[in-house]
């Protein structure tokens, strides 16, 4: 533990049981989110710091044999610290961004109480909110989070109708809504897949309209942890590698990869785990000459044969 | 150890907090337990190091003299006002935002200082409660090895060095605004070797930055545009697009759809079955062409020309890319 620490948080307990008087210690530590027995350290030094002097009326009073007996602080004779102290830079940066955060995803009434709260946190911060935070996120249509969130809240079911990830085409699954998450900045829905009596994750902004319907939803198990990978959770992959040229490298910044090697041109080889073979259709089609070579090369299959087709279509319908 | 020095920083904040004029180093070894027994140059050295510790920790410490001091010594204290959080009261529904966004942070300094300013609002008697946002669960990250340098170097107003995107020049920049954009950071700022305004993605940096010169060493303009600059060099415009039943969602959603009896009836006889047209809004050709790609094979071009070629050179080019197995083609 550094000692540079343990000042800030002296420094903050000290006005802290001077607005709480009587506080229990367990409660305190859950505030201040430090375990009890450093607690018990902080409290010991602060009850040797007081006015410059030294003499014992100069000194902060804490009732240790009431904090050793029952638990309970009380901290007196202290006035002179009974605020905390201002946020740094890197707090006032920290709250901002997550903040900011909120402020994109907030619907209705919430957009009015985030923005309030900005702004006082920025008052407070004084010139260390100079500094500017931009935050974008991709979060759907307003009105589909506003939906859901009402969803979630009133328990209700609803019918999502969604463009599917990979496929291309338009769904309507009824799912009961369980929280409104945002990764990589992307705002999803999780919810509980009737059809697929599974969790599943739902971009917001593939997300055209939200039918709230009659029925309650279900009392599902807790919501698991969000997997860390895209595809953790699925059975049944494969993995594909590509070989990317320099200026489609960008995909492993996007798609979680099991592997990447760079090598000295710039060429990226990445591995993929691979869930549905039509993402990898996906990234052939896009990227074209910026993938060189997948392995195995079967895996390019699809993608020439959809390519060919197009291309038959296209002619056809220019009229050429 | 670390106790009593954690003692005497908190009794030399104490003693610079209440005083109105400036106290002398002296005033201060007599005074505060723990520097009374260190020699002269021990205590230098613990002095200079608890005021940095103190600085880094935010705390304001000012220096100034007093007529009654000898020669040119200096004294120190700290003005109350710029130690203290202001007074502020947060509503219970402003509160709950606070408390849901002490949850928001992954990457661990960034969460650790939203946690300490928590911290700070709980002492200040305000209470966050995020219970009644549980619908609403969102992370930000920042994975990239030169987020916390160059966050540094942007909070300190320090210019920071780097290589970019595996280039061997060494940029060397002056951090204006980090935008986060689509859960990626950028750095904008001034960069001093092409001499103007530059946007960087922070997860393309390739080398460990650097902090160059002092902090504050320079002034960020009073507005600062943190848009991240897309390539506008292409022309924006409006795309005639045969799109197959309910495939291509993407391009239906932000386009229009064509009633049938505005189409041509030569057009409409080349028109397969099962497609309709829609008008659909772009901004970039190749952005767009590789939207059209992926919807493959539900969707063709009318017009305009030139994109109706770019989609077609881009399939061709697939093509070339993956050209057919041998054995693929004999078992056919």
């Amino acid at each position: 533990m550094k000692s540079f620490d343990q000042v800030a948080r002296v420094l903050n307990l000290i006005p802290y049981l001077q607005a709480h008087p009587g506080s229990r210690m367990a409660d305190v530590a859950a505030h201040l989110q430090v375990s009890e027995a450093e607690l018990l350290r902080d409290l010991k030094v602060a009850w040797m710091c007081g006015l410059p002097g030294g003499l014992p009326g100069d000194l902060i009073e804490v009732d240790m044999e009431l904090v050793e007996s029952e638990g309970v602080i009380n901290l007196t004779n202290a006035e002179y610290l009974s605020r905390p102290m201002r946020f740094t830079a890197d707090e006032v940066f920290s709250l901002r961004v997550a903040v900011s955060v909120l402020a994109e995803l907030a619907t209705g009434d919430q957009r009015q109480v985030v923005a309030s709260t900005l702004a006082k946190l920025e008052q407070l911060a004084g010139e260390n909110a100079a500094a500017p935070v931009a935050v974008g996120i991709t979060g759907g249509p307003e009105a589909v989070r506003d939906q859901l969130q009402q969803a979630i809240e009133a328990r209700r079911r609803v019918r999502l109708t969604y463009d599917g990830l990979n496929r291309g085409q338009t769904t309507r699954p009824e799912v009961d809504p369980a929280a409104i998450v945002l990764r990589d900045g992307v705002a999803y829905l999780r919810g509980w897949s009737l059809a697929r009596s599974d969790w599943r994750t739902f971009r917001l902004d593939r997300v055209a309209e939200v039918e709230v319907l009659d029925e309650a939803a279900d009392d599902h198990k807790e919501l698991p942890p969000m997997a860390t990978g895209w595809f953790d959770d699925v059975v049944g992959a494969s993995d594909v590698t590509l070989e990317l040229a320099p200026e489609a490298a960008w995909v492993v910044e996007y798609d979680p990869t099991e592997s990447v090697r760079r090598t000295d041109d710039g060429t990226v080889v990445a591995s993929f785990r691979v869930v549905d073979p039509q993402w990898v259709t996906r990234q052939l089609l896009t990227l074209a000459e910026g993938v060189r070579r997948t392995e195995p090369p079967e895996a390019a299959a699809m993608a020439r044969e959809l390519a060919t087709e197009a291309l038959a279509l296209q002619q056809g319908v220019a009229g050429l | 150890m670390s106790q009593r020095k954690s003692e005497r920083i908190v009794n030399l904040t104490i003693m610079l907090l209440g005083s109105r004029q400036f106290l002398t180093r002296e005033r201060i070894r007599t005074t505060v337990e723990g520097y009374r027994d260190l020699s002269d140059a021990a205590f230098e050295r613990t002095f200079e190091r608890d005021k940095d510790d103190l600085r880094a920790m935010g705390v304001p410490i000012e220096t100034g003299s007093h007529e009654s001091f000898h020669g040119d010594a200096v004294g120190y204290r700290i003005p109350r006002s710029d130690f203290e959080l202001p007074a502020m009261e947060f509503s219970p529904a402003e509160a709950a935002v606070l408390g849901l966004a002490a949850q928001v942070w992954q990457q661990a300094s960034s969460a650790e200082s939203t946690r300490m300013a928590l911290t700070k609002l709980r002492a200040a008697g305000v209470d966050p409660d995020s219970s009644r946002l549980a619908a609403l669960q969102p992370v930000v990250n920042a994975p990239d090895p030169a987020f916390e340098v160059v966050k540094d170097a942007f909070l300190a107003q320090q210019a920071v060095a780097f290589r970019y995107r595996g280039g061997d020049e060494v940029r060397t920049v002056e951090p204006w605004a980090m935008p986060l954009r689509s859960g990626a950071w950028y750095l904008i700022g001034f960069d001093r070797g092409r001499g103007e305004r530059r946007t960087f993605k922070i997860s393309r940096i390739t080398s460990a930055p650097q902090l160059v010169g002092k902090p504050g060493a320079f002034t960020v303009p009073e507005q600062v545009d943190t848009r991240v600059a897309v390539d506008d060099q292409e022309q924006s415009g409006q795309a005639l697009v045969a799109i197959r039943g309910e495939h291509a969602p993407g391009l239906r959603r932000r386009g229009r759809a064509v009633s049938a009896d505005d189409v041509p009836e030569s057009l409409a006889a080349r028109l397969p079955e099962g497609f309709e047209l829609w008008w659909v809004p772009y901004v970039r050709t190749h952005a767009m062409v590789q939207e059209l790609a992926a919807a493959a094979p539900h969707v063709a071009v009318v017009e305009p020309d030139h994109l109706v070629r770019a989609h077609a050179e881009h399939l061709q080019r697939v093509l070339e890319a993956h050209p057919a197995q041998a054995d693929e083609g004999s078992s056919s």
